[in-house]
């Protein structure tokens, strides 16, 4: 160290021989940033290189995790605990770290040089209802002085009885009136309320912990966990390996008013439409209500589970990677009794607005096992995506808590 | 809006069938091929000399969030591997008969789901599932009796 006369470059970084136990495309390298942080979700990193991270639980008393880089070799040497809140969405807006618990938004200044912000915490939205399934808070900012909240709905179906072989579904589905949504707020604004203050975005939307701003296209993204248990619960009409396969998980355009269909209708990716609800009447072919639904931009087999979304304005990958969508997948827990799926980092190239191809599996190994039977299976499972400002690539893990750095050398 | 244009997968399909199995025309002849699948596992069920009666109900109702080894979905659905809530036979026999919701704690870890009831399985089926939990993924429990399920019922 004391001979060194320059400062390292940071593209010159010394990537783990193992990439951190990942199988990345040609050309591409990983190293652990941190291990065992906790439940570690979302994740933002500002432009000094300082790492935020949303855990899902509260670990060292502390609900975000905060990661400084003092050696200049890409592992986090410096990593503190804070705030009082637990939760999945963060994000840094305007020098605040804004934090989504389940049942709150909440924002802290940062201070500038320093590694933690300052703990004078305001509320900035609360009022949510309190849900024991989809209670995450992902949160996402446009250039307009706007915050998105997705609030997903405490359902599977809006059946009658929850989760309840051959339950037919409500209708309307009253859970839209204040879930199934994203809700649109102001992002300077403190003390606002769902119901006074929020705006219904857009609707029909079951739960989508993946939502990201495309500032370059100034469009909100997001990728919806698609509905579960066709099979469990209707199973005259649909066989276990339909219901292990169906329906999709929707990568959505989301526009003021789009209303994606749920919980009245779901996209199958194999017929390339969106159809009707077996609660709703449906049985796998009837469209019905649902041809004046909003399809998707791109539907995934089912049950992946993607956990967050990003577009990748950086210079550092290759040209087919910029301004294209990384999507993390959580992996699947209901293709059982087939192989469980998911559990990769995919790939969506772009052009403008929509994809301009086929996704692909970009980073995958996460699970360290050959195939995932059942998700406890998994050693590893990809939860938040963040670009550095070099145009790195981090991913986050919830299970033990593991963040990897992506390099393109 | 409404966009149309929709990219599948090729890789990504062949992937899938690949690993599930799946022939693109099982696919499409789903109520056929599901009702004679359906048979087809009940009969090889049926004519195992050690398949455990409660294996059939689990795997119908259960095994979808419990998972085939009983591990559960962290965070999600607890585990039925050798825990208190297993140990204890009424209340297992509760939790089956009458669902459950609200914040618990398996094995050191906090869930807060939704199970719903399956009072709508008979005693006998009901029993049987129990059975085979607390004598699998590393159980070794006694049995439950329809007749301890259906005094529970009451």
């Amino acid at each position: 160290m004391a001979c060194r006369t320059e400062a390292p470059r940071l593209n010159l970084l010394q990537a783990d021989a193992d990439n951190g136990g990942l199988s990345l495309p040609e050309g591409f390298s990983a190293l652990v940033v941190a291990d065992s942080l906790g439940n570690a979700r979302h994740i933002e990193v500002n432009e000094q290189g300082d790492i935020y991270i949303s855990l899902a639980r509260l670990k060292n008393d502390g609900g975000i995790v905060c990661l400084r880089d003092t050696t200049n070799d890409g592992r986090a040497d410096e990593i503190a605990y804070f705030g009082n809140h637990h939760g999945t969405g963060i994000a840094l807006h305007n020098d605040y770290l804004y934090f989504g618990s389940d049942t709150l938004i909440v924002r802290y200044p940062m201070i500038y040089g320093q590694l933690l912000p300052n703990e004078r915490e305001e509320v900035v939205v609360k009022g949510f209802p309190h849900n024991t399934q989809h209670a995450a808070k992902p949160i996402t900012f446009d250039e307009d002085g706007h915050l998105y909240v997705t609030i997903g709905a405490p359902s599977n179906a809006c059946m009658e009885q929850s989760r309840t072989k051959g339950s037919l579904g409500m209708d309307p589905c009253p859970l839209l009136e204040r879930h199934g949504g994203i809700w649109r707020f102001q992002a300077e604004a403190v003390n606002q309320d769902q119901v006074k203050d929020g705006e219904r975005y857009a609707t029909g939307i079951r739960h989508a912990v993946a939502i990201d701003w495309n500032k370059k296209e100034r469009t909100l993204y997001a990728v919806q966990h698609g509905r579960d248990q066709l099979n469990q619960f209707f199973p005259d009409l649909y066989s276990p390996q339909e219901s292990s396969e169906l329906p999709s998980e929707e990568f959505l355009l989301v526009e003021p008013g789009s209303d994606f269909g749920w919980p009245y209708c779901y996209y199958d990716h194999l017929q390339t439409k969106k159809v009707l609800g077996p609660e709703y009447g449906g049985d796998g072919e009837i469209v019905g209500r649902c041809s004046a639904k909003d399809d998707p931009i791109m539907g995934f087999p089912g049950h992946l589970a993607p956990n967050d979304v990003l577009f990748y304005t950086g210079d550092m990958f290759p040209e087919k990677y910029r301004n294209g969508a990384f999507i993390a997948f959580h992996g699947s827990w209901n293709r059982a009794p087939e192989p469980q799926q998911g559990y990769f980092v995919a790939f969506v190239p772009f052009e403008g607005k929509i994809p301009s191809g086929d996704w692909e599996v970009f980073a995958d190994g996460f699970s360290g096992q050959d195939e995932v039977k059942s998700p406890r299976d998994a050693n590893y499972r990809p939860c938040g995506l963040a670009q550095g400002p070099d145009g790195s690539l981090y991913v986050t893990d919830d299970v033990q808590g593991r963040v990897w750095r992506i390099m393109y050398q | 809006m409404k966009q149309t244009t929709i990219y599948l997968s090729l890789v990504a399909s062949l992937f899938f069938a690949a690993c599930s199995g799946n022939s693109s025309s099982e696919q499409e002849n789903k109520p056929i091929v599901s009702q004679k699948q359906m048979e087809a596992s009940e009969q090889a069920s049926a004519g195992s000399q050690v398949a455990h009666p409660g294996k059939a109900v689990y795997d119908k109702y259960c095994l979808v969030c419990h998972q085939a080894d009983g591990s559960g979905v962290p965070g999600m659905y607890p585990p039925l591997t050798p825990n208190e809530w297993i140990a204890d036979k009424d209340k297992m026999i509760h939790v089956a008969l009458n669902g459950q919701s609200g914040e618990i704690e398996v094995n050191g870890e906090t869930y807060n789901n939704l199970m719903p009831p399956h009072d709508y399985l008979s005693d006998q089926e009901l029993a049987d599932v129990i059975s085979y939990v607390r004598s699998n993924f590393g159980n070794d429990l006694e049995a439950v009796t329809k007749e301890e399920v259906a005094a529970a019922r009451k």
